[in-house]
């Protein structure tokens, strides 16, 4: 069965901007040599300390980034060869979640407007009472109801704004949903609300996520397979249950051990 | 916002003196108490009264009627001169942000710096020189040094715009370039660039009182208030009152612009708007 996500080999590095003209041009090398397979309906927990280039595998998954090296096949077809127009055609069927729910949603923007934004590309002839009602049912079903639609992101909590997001990125049913550290922007208290949710939606429209976390805890919760990040490369990978119980590589031992035990 | 904005007294001040000239002027379009034009030797520099309330210059003309006819060439080449500006300048600049470190970037913004090296005023003088004195003229050089100012201003802020999440957002759900300038990036550098067109106004109403100075702005008889800053000053002893009143009137109407963009700096600042 072809994956509904892969990547190939996935190379990135960013060239900082110098801080004097004697200096030569550092190159930090976010993303080395990362591959991975996301089956349909399946999740793929990526976790990593800050810096370990989750969020640039995340992008590079996205397309919205160009790797410097290396594929992104969505649904088996290789996007890093398509033309912007194709490309663009293409988006409806994988959707992402961000880190801080404050930086992505337009602060201009009526939520109508931003959780209609990926059906307006998608279906753009769609008559506007219907565009309407499919925004309302997909917030209802994120648990916020049809008065917030003529609101402003300011008006909302950081949560709120989360399930907003949450239900931009599902509006136009995508298969494939990347998920880069959606709740850990938020109060504790509210982590779980967020994630609970996302695994709720995850079983019922049959999604294939990828997960990115640097708490092992949540992704051990929600993801099938993981895979462990370390400087830009994979370090380990396998199945959850596996990794948790017999992980191989003395970097994942480290974060294990250092994971918060429950207190009974 | 509008209540933050009203208890805000340098908006609320610049608002209410650029309304006063906005509407003097455009009563000025429809009506004047007397023809601003009209030469009458026999009534030459009288005193304010009750029919010339300004009294009247050295021919004898409306001072009063000058002066408000004055302010809708200032406003005209205000408003002309920073719309310029604004839609070239802002067009360039979001291009040049797009193609971040692209050639044609580094290109605009080159331009840009040479037009910084040289002071607005005497690059106005230059091309009026080239083009000829007279009102459009003028419009159209104060509009085109305008054009840098804009272009830079809009590039820095779509820079910033253009790093934030719900632009990748944007992208991701399907976006082309075009349609993310157009919806996300424009709407949220509007308020940087109103308060940048107030303070160009301010500076455009100067300038076009400079060159009408220097006569080669707006010429005679269309009244401005630079030029009458000039004939003026042969009078200053007979009539002192002829060189105050539109003296005032320039100054009065920069103040008003530039309160006006201070005090929309602080109402619109993206900041007190979150949360
Ligand atoms: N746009 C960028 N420009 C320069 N460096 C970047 C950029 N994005 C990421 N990096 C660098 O790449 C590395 C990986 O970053 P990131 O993918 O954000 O990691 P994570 O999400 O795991 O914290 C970091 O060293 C970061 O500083
Ligand atoms: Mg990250």
């Amino acid at each position: 069965m072809i994956p509904v996500l892969e990547a190939r080999a996935l190379e990135k590095s960013y060239i900082l901007p110098r801080a004097s003209w004697l200096e030569r041009r550092a190159r930090i090398e976010a993303v080395k040599d990362v591959s991975l397979a996301v089956a349909a309906g399946e999740t793929l927990g990526i976790v990593g300390e800050s810096g370990s280039g989750k969020s640039t595998v995340a992008r590079l998954l996205m397309a919205l980034e160009k790797p410097d090296s290396g594929a992104v096949l969505w649904q088996g077809e290789d996007v890093t060869a398509l033309s912007p127009r194709q490309l663009r055609a293409r988006r409806h069927g994988i959707q992402m979640v961000f880190q801080d729910p404050y930086g992505s949603l337009d602060p201009r923007m009526r939520i109508l407007d931003t959780v209609a934004e990926p059906l307006d590309v998608a279906e753009p002839d769609l008559a506007s009472a219907e565009r309407r009602a499919r925004v309302a049912s997909m917030l209802e079903r994120v648990g916020l109801n049809a008065d917030v639609l003529t609101r402003y992101p300011h008006q909302f909590s950081g949560g709120q704004r989360q399930r907003i997001a949450i239900a931009r990125a599902l509006v136009t049913r995508p298969r494939i949903l990347v998920a880069d550290e959606p709740a850990s922007a938020l109060d504790v208290s509210i982590q779980a609300q967020i994630l609970n949710l996302l695994s709720d939606l995850k079983a019922e429209f049959g999604l294939a996520m990828v997960f990115i976390s640097h708490d092992l805890g949540i992704v051990r919760y929600l993801s099938d397979r993981m895979m462990v990040m370390q400087h830009g490369v994979v370090v380990e990978e396998g199945e959850t249950e596996r990794v948790f119980t017999a992980p191989a590589h003395p970097y994942t031992r480290a974060l294990i051990a250092a994971m918060p035990k429950l207190v009974t | 916002m509008i209540h933050r904005a009203l208890r805000h007294p340098s908006f609320v001040v610049g608002l209410a003196i650029t309304l006063m000239v906005l509407l003097i002027a455009i009563l000025a379009v429809f009506w004047t108490p007397h023809d601003p034009t009209a030469i009458r030797i026999s009534a030459r520099l009288r005193p304010p009264s009750a029919t010339n309330w300004l009294g009247t210059d050295q021919f004898g003309r409306d001072v009063f009627s000058m002066l408000i006819l004055g302010a809708r060439n200032a406003l005209l080449v205000g408003i002309v001169a920073v719309g310029i500006g604004l839609s070239i300048g802002v067009a360039l600049g979001m291009v040049a942000a797009t193609g971040e470190g692209s050639l044609l970037d580094e290109g605009i913004m080159r331009v840009c710096d040479f037009t910084f090296a040289f002071p607005a005023v005497l690059t106005a003088i230059l091309i009026l020189t080239f083009l000829g004195p007279g009102l459009v003229n003028a419009i159209i050089a104060i509009g085109i040094f305008n054009i840098p100012v804009f272009a830079r201003i809009a590039r820095g802020a779509a820079l910033q715009v253009m790093a934030r999440d719900y632009i990748r957002a944007a992208r991701a759900a399907g976006r082309s370039t075009p349609g993310i300038l157009a919806r996300h990036v424009l709407p949220n550098i509007t308020g940087i660039l109103i308060v940048q067109a107030s303070v160009q106004f301010a500076l455009a109403i100067l300038a076009e009182a400079g060159l009408s100075y220097l006569g080669i702005g707006t010429q005679p008889p269309n009244p401005s208030w630079g030029r009458m800053l000039n004939d003026s000053q042969t009078f200053l002893a007979q009539a002192p009152t002829l060189a105050l009143f539109p003296g005032a009137a320039i100054a009065l109407a920069v103040l008003g612009f530039n309160m006006l963009g201070d005090g929309l700096r602080d109402v619109l600042d993206p900041k007190s708007l979150e949360r």
